[in-house]
């Protein structure tokens, strides 16, 4: 003993080790798993219903199971604002909601109507939610967009955040983050771009029960163009129909998780997730334009990073004479991008260096022995080919200048290199906002033969 | 007398530099001068390196003295004590400060329910343990984690790169603005003077002291890349992210998809944060025991403990409150250590070089 408190008198430090594992072991023993007292948020939903706010956590549920299968359930909560409307979900899961996983958020098309911002606000500050989580919109509810993500999942075993990564990384290029719209939103130009992602409930498809998963998103950016031909016209509007899901869907007990089931079960055969890489335009946080594919890629035309495009050429004469659709994927592009004032006035010059590979020659029923690999760009070819990509080009920057929206970022391009000039020229605007329509944009493509 | 070489002091130097300035700073400043705050900091570690150089002038004069006996040598017992208890005040200010922002890092990214007094419990005794074992013992430890914490740093600058990065506008704001970011910023630094306060527990022979200005630039390299970088990846949105070297490595969509890479950070930043409040904790201690000559280091540790929960963790209370006096009081407290009192210091190796001519003469 006299040499215990010897050593104790010697290393006083040691009482206070003891003293720490005395008053925090029993806590850390009997203190509860985290799982049980967190919900792990995957993806968010954010809906605005006449003056209630309704938020839907797509929630992990952990449970043990011999399968690798992952178990989720949709969970919601209404309020008045953002904050009581998720302290309401809080309390139908019966846990606290940790959103440091949640990859996606998803609002309601209508809720952009007004300045988004304001109801982000609540989730990004106070509750952490990250700033790189994938920032979507949907036509119709958030909430059924993330219960009919279930069904995606099952089916072909896609999540909602792969199919969106792939939209971001791949066809959007301009990121379309929580982040990147801020950036926008606190932009002089105040414009930003996020995902659209088209929830449809078809009737066709509720007929034949549960095969609409297989068809459901899986195809990927391009079968925005395959099935571009699908409108909004034909969706029919999913309503809540009286069920609120936060009770059914309880993930706190076994029961909640059944019932859960049943929902998503009920909503399998009749309810789609239709990835057309559509995207929306966003000034001031509130929706100003809506951007289809084409648009989408005569964006990234200006940017080197984008590569996934495919360009048909309709009725051009092939090396063989005879009038054909041809189709190019494009392989490789060099971009060079200059802002210049001339006589006072703003120039963006885009120089665009396309190297394309002809894939496809749509031959209309015509006899034509001829490789599609091995078939020569003519200069006639690449003059028609040049039409197209201008044409689309100025659509785009058609619906931009309408929507006085920035999405290229010409304004920082200018500022960064002609900063006293823009300077000049933005305050001799009347309507400083409208810079777009008094710059003058030139393309310059020339397309090489690649492969 | 153990002391410490001219290695361990220069990485001591290292992680005091990196103090406070590679959180919440970058944020801060971004909201008064956007990236231009570059410039601020720039400018503040300039006026830093010549102000070590007069260490290395007090140094040379007075070799083996005690920072007390200096000041006591040449301004009388009053001054001396007067001065060392401002620099007392400094460095709890500083504990506080360092503690404040760790803390909250800890509390964002870590664990997000409240749990200031589990880390009070586990920290403090630590850190009064570190303090007791000495400066040598402390030192060494420092060399042996120096190359984690410079690899965990690095990483986060160059994982950065990986994710989408463009210069930000430089010379947008106005001078005004500049001023009001140099004040903001002013208590963050000043970190060197714990170098006066060891000054007779370094030991380092003639040429030495290069080393320890190299890893002081070698500091002030990295606090600036973390800036530029930062400014470079977040450019509008930088005034929301509040932790720069942990925010380096996330929002990036290609890296969730491996893992969570802010664990790197997040070790980085904690072993930092605990060597840190080591370091200006020892340095309050050792200006308590130079206050009151007849105490030993252990009634420092005590006072120490019981000020840091009075003024920090009852007074004080909030994060938010902690970095609105850092930045608007604090600062004119970090006026008279940082810039003035080193101006006096010179003031005295000026005067015993004259001394030392007088006696040449004679």
């Amino acid at each position: 003993m006299k040499r215990i408190i010897e050593m104790i008198k010697k290393y006083p430090f040691i009482i206070v080790l003891i003293v720490i594992l005395i008053f925090f072991t029993p806590f850390a023993i009997f203190s509860p798993g985290e799982s049980r007292r967190r919900a792990i948020v995957l993806a968010i939903g954010l809906d605005k219903i006449e003056d209630e706010y309704e938020i839907s956590f797509l929630t992990f549920i952990p449970k043990p199971n011999q399968e690798f299968e992952q178990s989720n359930s949709v969970v919601s909560g209404k309020g008045s604002s953002v904050s009581e409307a998720v302290l309401d979900a809080q309390l139908t899961l019966g846990k606290d909601i940790g959103l440091s996983h949640a990859k996606t958020t998803v609002v309601n098309e209508k809720m952009l109507e007004q300045d988004i911002s304001s109801s982000l606000d609540y989730l990004s500050r106070v509750i952490s939610l990250p700033e790189n989580t994938v920032f979507v919109c949907t036509n119709t509810s958030a909430k059924e967009l993330l219960m009919a993500t279930d069904s995606l999942e099952k089916n072909i075993g896609l999540k909602l955040d792969q199919l969106i990564s792939y939209n971001a990384n791949d066809v959007y290029i301009t990121d379309t983050s929580l982040e990147a719209f801020y950036k926008g939103y606190y932009s002089p130009h105040k414009s930003s771009l996020i995902g659209f992602i088209e929830h449809i409930k078809d009737d066709s498809q509720q007929a034949q029960g549960g095969e609409s998963g297989q068809s459901s998103g899986g195809q990927g950016g391009e079968s925005g163009q395959s099935s571009g031909g699908q409108n909004s016209g034909g969706q029919t509007e999913v309503g809540n129909s009286g069920e609120d899901s936060s009770s059914q869907s309880s993930a706190g007990s076994e029961s909640g998780s059944a019932d859960g089931e049943k929902l998503r079960g009920s909503l399998e055969g009749e309810s789609q997730i239709l990835n057309k890489a559509d995207a929306v335009v966003l000034r001031e946080g509130k929706k100003v334009a809506k951007l289809n594919i084409d648009n989408l890629n005569s964006i990234n035309l200006l940017s080197e990073k984008h590569s996934l495009d495919s360009i048909t050429v309709e009725n051009v004469e092939c090396e063989c004479g005879k009038v054909v659709d041809m189709t190019f994927l494009l392989k490789n592009k060099q971009v060079a991008i200059k802002t210049v004032f001339q006589h006072g006035k703003p120039l963006f010059v885009a120089n665009v260096l396309l190297g394309v590979q002809l894939t496809e020659i749509d031959t209309k029923g015509q006899e034509i022995k001829q490789n599609a690999q091995s078939t020569r760009i003519t200069e006639e070819i690449a003059e028609a080919l040049e039409i197209k990509i201008k044409d689309e080009f100025a659509t785009m920057l058609k619906i931009l200048r309408d929507c006085k929206a920035d999405v290229l970022n010409v304004y920082d391009e200018f500022y960064r290199y002609n900063r006293k000039d823009f300077e000049k020229f933005l305050s001799s605007l009347a309507d400083k906002d409208d810079y777009l329509n008094n710059i003058t944009f030139m393309l310059n493509l020339k397309i090489t033969q690649d492969g | 007398m153990k002391t410490i070489s001219a290695r361990q002091c220069g990485i001591i130097i290292f992680l005091t530099i990196l103090a406070n300035k590679i959180l919440v700073l970058p944020s801060i400043l971004y909201k008064s001068s956007n990236a231009d705050s570059i410039f601020v900091i720039l400018a503040l570690f300039l006026v830093e390196l010549l102000i070590l150089s007069i260490f290395f002038k007090l140094k040379k004069n007075h070799p083996n003295q005690t920072f007390l006996s200096i000041l006591q040598e040449k301004l009388g017992i009053f001054i001396a004590k007067t001065v060392i208890f401002v620099f007392l005040t400094f460095f709890l200010f500083k504990t506080m400060l360092t503690y404040s922002v760790i803390f909250v890092y800890l509390k964002d990214l870590v664990y997000q329910d409240e749990f200031g007094f589990l880390v009070v419990v586990c920290l403090i005794p630590v850190i009064n343990h570190a303090v007791v074992v000495g400066h040598r013992a402390m030192s060494r430890t420092f060399e042996l984690f120096y190359y984690l914490v410079v690899v965990g740093i690095v990483f986060c600058l160059v994982i950065a790169f990986f994710t989408d990065i463009s210069m930000p506008m430089l010379f947008v704001s106005k001078p005004s603005s500049m001023f009001s970011s140099l004040w903001q910023c002013l208590f963050a630094f000043g970190d060197y003077l714990v170098l006066f306060v060891f000054i007779d527990k370094i030991s380092f022979k003639k040429g030495e002291g290069k080393k320890i200005v190299m890893f002081a630039l070698f500091a002030i390299i990295l606090v600036l890349a973390i800036f530029i970088i930062f400014y470079s990846k977040y450019q509008l949105t930088s005034f929301m992210h509040n932790n720069a070297l942990a925010d380096l490595l996330v929002f990036s969509v290609q890296f969730n998809a491996i893992g969570r890479l802010d664990i790197v950070a997040m070790l980085t930043i904690m072993t930092l944060g605990l060597f840190q409040l080591e370091i200006f904790n020892l340095a309050f201690c050792d200006c308590f025991v130079m206050l009151f000559e007849k105490l030993s280091i252990k009634y420092a540790v005590a006072v120490f403990d019981i000020l840091f929960v009075v003024i920090y963790l009852v007074l004080i209370a909030k994060y938010e409150v902690m970095i609105s006096i850092a930045t608007n009081i604090l600062p004119y407290l970090a006026v008279l250590t940082s810039y003035l009192l080193p101006i006096l210091f010179y003031a005295i190796s000026f005067k015993h070089k004259s001394e030392v001519k007088d006696e040449k003469n004679y």
